[in-house]
């Protein structure tokens, strides 16, 4: 059933829930359907409508402190099916070494396993259309103790949640999806451990607001937002719900995304290919885990050059590696024709494939407390705290960017792929520079701001999910990962949630 | 394939020689370029390079 908490609908919600689910986002959508299957009633409380609105967007305006980061309201979408309206739908879940405890990165390690997950991949791949269950990854065309080669599959078209389960929602019996409901209050009861109920109002000026009753309420409002709410619960403690130790909103990690440099192929080279270390790897060298992107150039529109000059063109493709190797490396202007070319004379137009491209790598941040979500002195429409977002990369995360880089270019070589050209502010650690240059950016993803522990001085949830220090509030998405890895989160964020939904199930159900 | 391909290359260097550019075989001359040391791998110019590409490019670890 799809209500609009903006009209007197919102009696619909006076009734006691098993499960009140904030943010119908990939995470809470996901967790919503797992319990309506197991028998649980689930009061889906979205803070958007169903389409996109200046005023709801709005709520997710913030600062940014330290490097050049996106928008806080350009990085994510706020209404039903929340970012996944504009995801590009690439998936990869986590490998197991990225759950062990490093001793070469302070606060890393999961109090979970990657086999705690594996059971729920079919599933998840199931929901995001991808074919087939597991990440079989491709061989490198020569082994290597250093590096394999990866794979990543793509939900395509991308699901946008929203769209994607509208009806099956709208029909349920199960689940109450609230749209311009949003959380702007968590009660406590006297012992402040257990949630007596969540506040939600809309966007209207005088909206006196309402409660929605559940046995457990579980934030799914993404990585950015899920401290923010909790920052923001201050009406009965002080410093936030679950801050206990100053942890909510610490630790925010990103996947930097960094453009290495142009390439120079072997061959004609038409992919995309992603490489990643091995775990001896990452423990010989003290680094994180990355992942590293060679892309063929698209062709370019252009005007054709006169033949001689095409055929100038064609011919720094045609001439031998080590020729054009040279071109490069001593410095020249030519680069191979593109299907407007004379190749297209010669091979009748065949598919696009050049010998150039690029090469970029996005990896796994460092921990680090001072990353952090904090609130702002300014305030939003529904009068809660806004934002300001601390993101800084550390020794450690230059270490990982460089050791990267130049094994990355050796690689290329021992494979017989290419070489790489790596830009001056890298091998100089510079990522202000990186980064002013626009060369240097996140990936949209926001990771650990409630990270997974099962120690309350080294995290905010427990290995269930769980606030430490309640007894019935959880979080759902990537702010409860322990640590980023270096895929892209959607994966393991609906992993976590169905395992979620499963000892909700047990719980409170079973 | 590799028929077309040295037909290409020959007229492609016939064209080199009309469009007052230089030829490809002369091309891998030494050059007075910096060449940067990090562990196995050489930075010339900002490519990374391994110690054979050095040899095949006539390049010197200076
Ligand atoms: C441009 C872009 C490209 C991306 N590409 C990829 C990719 O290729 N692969 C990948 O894995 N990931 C990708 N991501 C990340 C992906 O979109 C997120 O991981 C995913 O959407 C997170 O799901 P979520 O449900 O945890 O949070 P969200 O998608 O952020 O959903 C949160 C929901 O909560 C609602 N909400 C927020 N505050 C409140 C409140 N106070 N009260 C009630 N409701 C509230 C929001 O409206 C929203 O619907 C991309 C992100 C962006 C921005």
């Amino acid at each position: 059933m799809i209500l609009d908490a903006g009209t007197a609908e919102r009696s619909a919600f006076a009734e006691p829930f098993d499960v009140c689910i904030i943010g119908a986002g990939p995470a809470g959508i996901t967790l919503a359907r797992r319990l309506a299957s197991a028998g649980a009633g689930v009061a889906l409380m979205e803070g958007g409508d169903l389409d996109f609105s200046n005023d709801s967007q709005d709520l997710y305006t913030g600062r940014i402190s330290g490097l050049d980061y996106f928008p806080l309201d350009a990085v994510r979408l706020r209404y039903l099916g929340g970012s996944s309206n504009h995801w590009a739908g690439a998936c990869r879940e986590l490998d197991a070494h990225d759950f062990e405890p490093r001793p070469h990165h302070p606060w890393s390690g999961w109090p979970i396993g990657k086999e705690d997950l594996d059971p729920y991949q079919g599933e998840v791949a199931r929901i995001l259309r991808l074919d087939g269950g597991n990440f079989p990854d491709p061989p490198l065309r020569r082994d290597s103790d250093d590096f394999r080669r990866i794979l990543y599959r793509d939900s395509r078209p991308p699901l946008r949640f929203g769209e994607a389960f509208h009806d099956e929602i709208a029909a349920s019996d199960a689940i109450r999806l609230a749209l311009n409901a949003n959380l702007v209050d968590l009660r406590l009861d006297d012992t402040l451990g257990t949630v007596t109920e969540a506040r939600f109002r809309s966007l209207e000026a005088d909206d006196p607001g309402f409660a929605v009753r559940a046995r457990a309420y579980v934030l799914c409002a993404g990585g950015l937002e899920n401290p923010r709410i909790l920052l923001n619960a201050r009406s009965q403690i002080p410093a936030g719900i679950g801050n206990q130790h100053d942890l909510v909103g610490r630790f925010f990690c990103e996947h930097p995304y960094m453009r290495v440099g142009e390439v120079v192929f072997e061959e004609r080279f038409f992919a995309t290919e992603y490489h990643a270390p091995t775990p001896d790897f990452l423990d010989a060298y003290e680094v994180l885990d990355f992942n590293l992107q060679l892309l063929a150039d698209r062709p370019r529109t252009r005007q054709p050059l006169s033949l001689p000059k095409e055929v100038a063109r064609e011919a720094v493709c045609v001439a031998p590696f080590t020729e054009r190797l040279a071109q490069r490396v001593v410095g020249n202007t030519l680069s191979c024709a593109d299907d407007l070319g004379l190749r297209a004379y010669f091979e009748r137009r065949e598919m696009p494939e050049d010998f150039s491209g690029f090469a970029a790598i996005q990896f796994e941040q460092a921990l680090d407390p001072s990353n952090r979500v904090r609130l702002a002195a300014e305030r939003d429409a529904l009068g809660l705290q806004r934002i300001v977002l601390d993101w800084r990369l550390d020794d450690l995360d230059r270490r990982t960017m460089r050791t990267a880089v130049l094994h990355f270019g050796m690689l290329l070589a021992d494979q017989g792929i290419g070489r790489v050209r790596v830009t001056d502010w890298i091998l100089e650690d510079d990522f202000q520079a990186g980064n002013a240059a626009g060369d240097l950016s996140g990936s949209y993803h926001h990771m650990c701001t409630t990270r997974m522990s099962d120690d309350p001085r080294r995290g905010v949830v427990d290995r269930d999910c769980r606030v430490h220090g309640t007894s019935n509030l959880y979080a759902g998405g990537s702010s409860v990962f322990a640590t980023a890895g270096h895929a892209t989160p959607t994966f393991t964020i609906l992993q976590l949630a169905l395992r979620l939904g499963d000892h909700l199930d047990e719980t409170l159900l079973g | 394939m590799t028929g077309r391909r040295s037909f290409l290359k020959t007229t492609a260097l016939a064209a080199l020689a009309a469009a007052g550019l230089p030829a490809l075989g002369a091309s891998a001359a030494p050059a007075p370029l910096p060449v940067r040391r990090f562990g196995e791998a050489f930075v010339v110019n900002g490519w990374i390079l391994t110690a054979r590409d050095l040899e095949a490019l006539r390049l010197h670890d200076t």
